[in-house]
């Protein structure tokens, strides 16, 4: 039975800046003999932890799932490519899907909005353009979203991360 | 107190129903007072939603904030949630009731001993199944005391008796009063 490749990405809010492969394939291929993720970023570029010499991720067939660490800094739309190869290094199955990792940004407007919660002195929705500026970033996050599920445009999700993520940047200037 | 899941249901129904009053006040009413309360509450609830989803420990404490903008929807919203429906259209059959305004009849046999109100549209009168009493031009009569109603043809006789001074005239406004029954006509 050949292979049918597949597989999952997912990134937690308690680490955002790790991710976690999952191979996802059905069926089996004797001939496949390693696994490689590659990971395109909106400039082109391909981003790889700190240290890889290599354009790809090594994914033992041994591991699954597999967690990169300390591989994002901020919300990331990322176009993967997981390539199952054999022992020659032919690319034997493909597998490329856009994805959009916004746990950053969804951590911090969570953060924003259970700070309404206690009454504080004065409250933060009270401080100036806190709901519009609120709006904006959610509305960043959304569009991002949108960009990658409905368009698999990484680079116009890109966009809007980094925009969210000047809006982190400079939270005091926002609310 | 209600639980996440649920206040997230009410919380995404309420939203809703508020966004629609606001699109209908906008439509029709020149713009809603409370246009801003369905964006409050999407920008509350996606957080809420990923405290929900992330199992973040502090996402109850976003729980009463969320369930108090849900404002006056909130009981509709519960409702539906619960596995209701979000009202109906009552059908104009059944055992329903409504008000009618004013009848459009026209009044003939001035010259007999009684004056016959008749209905200018053919099935009008099965509306007024439930008239207790009528007000012509302003002057309130009572069914079976100042008038009667056929509630086989839906003719209404005056009675022009001694004490009955007043009675219906060619351009008389006539407005029904009880809780009529809508019946198929």
């Amino acid at each position: 039975m050949p292979l049918t490749e597949n597989f999952s990405v997912s990134q937690s809010a308690g680490l955002p800046e790790n991710l976690t492969f999952t191979d996802i394939s059905t069926g089996s291929d004797p001939a496949v003999t390693q696994r490689r993720i590659y990971l395109l970023q909106s400039d082109g570029t391909y981003l790889v932890p700190t240290g890889t010499s290599t354009d790809y991720i090594e994914w033992p067939l041994a591991t699954n799932p597999i967690t990169v660490e300390n591989l994002l800094s901020q919300d990331t739309a990322l176009s993967i490519t997981v390539q199952w190869l054999d022992v020659s290094n032919t690319v034997l199955y493909t597998k490329t899907a856009a994805y959009g990792f916004q746990a950053f940004g969804e951590n911090f407007y969570y953060g924003l909005v259970l700070q309404q919660v206690p009454i504080t002195v004065p409250a933060i929705q009270q401080s100036t353009n806190y709901w519009e500026n609120l709006s904006m970033f959610r509305c960043l996050l959304d569009s991002a979203y949108n960009a990658i599920t409905l368009n698999s445009d990484v680079y116009a999700a890109q966009t809007c991360y980094d925009a969210d993520q000047n809006i982190i940047s400079n939270q005091q200037f926002y609310f | 107190m209600a639980t996440n899941t649920q206040v997230n249901g009410y919380a995404k129904i309420c939203q809703y129903l508020y966004q629609v009053d606001t699109l209908k006040k906008s439509a029709f009413n020149g713009g809603g007072l409370d246009n801003v309360h369905a964006k409050a509450l999407y920008l509350v609830r996606k957080a809420f939603d990923w405290g929900l989803d992330q199992s973040i420990s502090t996402v109850s404490e976003i729980n009463p904030s969320l369930y108090s903008l849900c404002g006056t929807k909130l009981q509709q919203g519960i409702a539906i949630y619960s596995g209701g429906s979000g009202g109906v259209v009552p059908s104009p059959s059944g055992s329903g009731s409504y008000q009618p305004s004013y009848i459009d009849y026209t009044v003939s046999g001035l010259d007999n001993p009684n004056i016959t109100v008749t209905s200018l549209q053919n099935d009008d009168w099965k509306g007024l199944m439930g008239l207790t009493t009528l007000a012509v031009d302003q002057q309130v009569f009572q069914l079976n005391v100042g008038f009667t109603f056929s509630p086989v043809n839906g003719t209404i006789n005056f009675d022009l008796s001694p004490g009955n001074i007043y009675y219906p005239q060619n351009n008389s406004v006539i407005t029904a009063n009880g809780l009529f029954k809508i019946v198929t006509p």
